[in-house]
């Protein structure tokens, strides 16, 4: 079979993309660009780079691929693939550079809702990654994807799991320590709790076994990849899986779409949030895309929300084994026998291991500077750095000293006062302090915004790292408008029947209680 | 089921490759061409 398409599609993309960089490179969206926001526009750098060099494979591989000969082989397979791969991009550019700021214009047009005190498109979380995954998901069944592209939309996937193994670059190990003790809590209680209801509730409804066992996987570790790897033990059949998996993405793209919504209403800070999504969301890839929905423009609340979502996919040996066990004592005829430990071998997620790998490379101090992670300018010497002209302003003190009421930790009380007093940041322990009372959101917008500033005076971030958070970003709307892309009505109507009632009630139990225990007890900062 | 196994005789409806296993190798080659590329470059 010849996967190569001969089509000018590709070589038009490219063309789209130089086009859209040749007129923002030479000033010419200047008056677009002033209505979307002028000043407040962020991504004027992006566009006069990004489509230029997207652009100029996409014309050359696109021409190519109209006149040149093709023939069925290894080349021609993974070769077709790029259509696809571009026109997802293409589209990713489009909605994050265009669509989602004209519609933010739009709701700010519109006013505040009621005493929300937050605009409709933000209460909505209409920001570029749910309007990527909504604009594939539109593409898909309505337009249907064009044949061209078919092959390439299979590459969201790897996308999302490049983005996961480089997002071990940006964590420190103090991060790593506090988050993974609070998720490994949390997902160990949840993901057990969920196991044993879907067991529990599968033997009260008489569903069968393997169809209880494969279940209780999706619902409780992470979603498809824990359906496929319990499947063998718990000898679930193909319409089971099935059934397994339209559950899991029913529930999943409702939870994408509703935790961002439910998060804003409750004004939850970035770690809430992360540490809800990651626990309370079926599968890995809706996880990601709630968190990036809840923060479109920065990427604490995804490194929450993959912590705990890695922490659940590592639990996933301990699972099968449980599974393996379960089945064994209720099944009288087993005939066929399983070897567990191959199981757990064979179907174990190695990209976990890719984040543990780059969070290892990045703790040798190679991506960014020894001191990038303990921050630098504490000192008030001119020779460490210091400069007058970083300094709060009297205004900014002024306000500061107004709100300082409102804060009822002692560590971010007394941060606090020796910020006002020093009229900056002293030390990296009063920064993270200060960090988290940022997070909390406390303080009103603008007294966040002069904790921001006198946090970004003594941190600053290797341009390393920078370009590591550019890529993830990127790499995570290109899989998520891919994702959107492959939910298919089709595929989530095959939920039903009993599957369809446990998964909604485990679902919801999960997602409620671990609401509660995360505005109980999260607090810390990333 | 059938209808997406006539459309890609190789890889699955969600994957260009075979298995979980090779897609994850697949992103980890990608993930540390990547931190390659921005060490050098950057």
């Amino acid at each position: 079979m010849v996967y190569t398409r001969r089509s000018s599609a590709l070589f038009i993309i490219g063309i789209i993309m130089l086009l859209i960089w040749f007129l923002a490179d030479n000033g010419m969206l200047a008056t677009y660009i002033e209505h979307l926001g002028g000043a407040k526009y962020k991504y004027l750098n992006e566009l006069t780079s990004i489509p230029l060099y997207f652009g100029v494979v996409a014309a050359v591989i696109g021409l190519w691929q109209l006149l040149g000969k093709h023939s069925e082989g290894h080349w021609d397979y993974y070769s077709s693939t790029i259509a696809g791969g571009m026109f997802i991009l293409l589209i990713a550019m489009l909605v994050r550079w265009f669509i989602a700021p004209e519609i933010a214009v739009l709701g700010t047009t519109m006013g505040k809702v009621g005493d929300t005190g937050k605009y409709i498109h933000k209460l909505l979380g209409l920001n570029y990654v749910v309007l990527g995954i909504v604009t594939g998901i539109i593409i898909v069944n309505v337009f249907k994807v064009p044949d061209w592209a078919k092959n390439g939309v299979r590459l969201s996937r790897l996308g999302l799991k490049t983005g996961v193994i480089l997002l071990g670059t940006l964590y420190s190990a103090a991060e790593l320590t506090n988050l993974g003790g609070l998720s490994i809590i949390m997902i160990g209680f949840f993901v057990l709790g969920s196991v044993g209801m879907v067991l529990w509730m599968g033997t009260r409804r008489k569903i069968p076994n393997s169809m209880a066992g494969v279940l209780s996987a999706g619902l409780g570790v992470c979603g498809v990849s824990a359906t496929v790897a319990a499947a063998p033990v718990v000898q679930a059949k193909s319409v089971e899986i099935a059934y397994t998996i339209g559950t899991i993405l029913l529930w999943g793209v409702g939870c994408m779409f509703v935790f961002p919504i439910i998060g804003n209403l409750l004004g939850m800070s970035y770690v809430q949030f992360g540490a809800w999504a990651g626990t309370g969301i079926l599968n890995s890839a809706q996880v990601a895309g709630a968190a990036l929905a809840y923060q479109p423009d920065g990427i604490e609340t995804l490194k929450v929300a993959e912590i705990f979502n890695i922490t659940r996919v590592l639990v996933l040996p301990i699972i099968v084994l449980w599974l393996a066990i379960w089945y064994v004592k209720r099944e009288e005829n087993v005939t066929e026998t399983v070897n567990v430990g191959q199981v757990i071998f064979a179907k174990f997620p190695v990209f976990v291991l890719g984040f543990i790998l780059l969070f290892a490379l990045s703790t040798t101090g190679i991506f960014a500077p020894p001191n990038h992670y303990k921050g630098k300018y504490f000192a008030n010497t001119t020779e460490q750095g210091f400069k007058e002209s970083k300094l709060l302003k009297a205004e900014q003190i002024t306000l500061l000293m107004a709100e300082a009421g409102k804060v009822q930790r002692e560590d971010r009380k007394a941060a606090l006062a020796r910020l006002i007093e020093n009229k900056k940041v002293m030390s990296i322990e009063d920064d993270t302090a200060l960090r988290g009372l940022i997070n909390a959101k406390v303080m009103s917008k603008k007294a966040n915004k002069v904790l921001k500033g006198a946090h970004k005076a003594v941190r600053h971030t290797a341009k390393k790292i920078k370009a590591f958070r550019q890529w993830i970003t990127w790499l995570f709307a290109f899989g998520l408008v891919g994702l959107g892309m492959q939910i298919t009505i089709g595929s989530m109507k095959q939920a039903g029947g009993q599957p369809a009632i446990i998964g909604g009630v485990v679902g919801f139990t999960k997602a409620i209680l671990s609401l509660v225990v995360v505005l109980l007890l999260v607090s810390e900062t990333v | 089921m059938s209808e997406e196994k006539k459309e890609f005789d190789r890889g699955s409806a969600l994957s260009i490759f075979g298995s979980d296993r090779r897609e994850d190798f697949m992103a980890l080659v990608f993930a540390l061409a990547i931190a390659f590329a921005v060490y050098i470059i950057y």
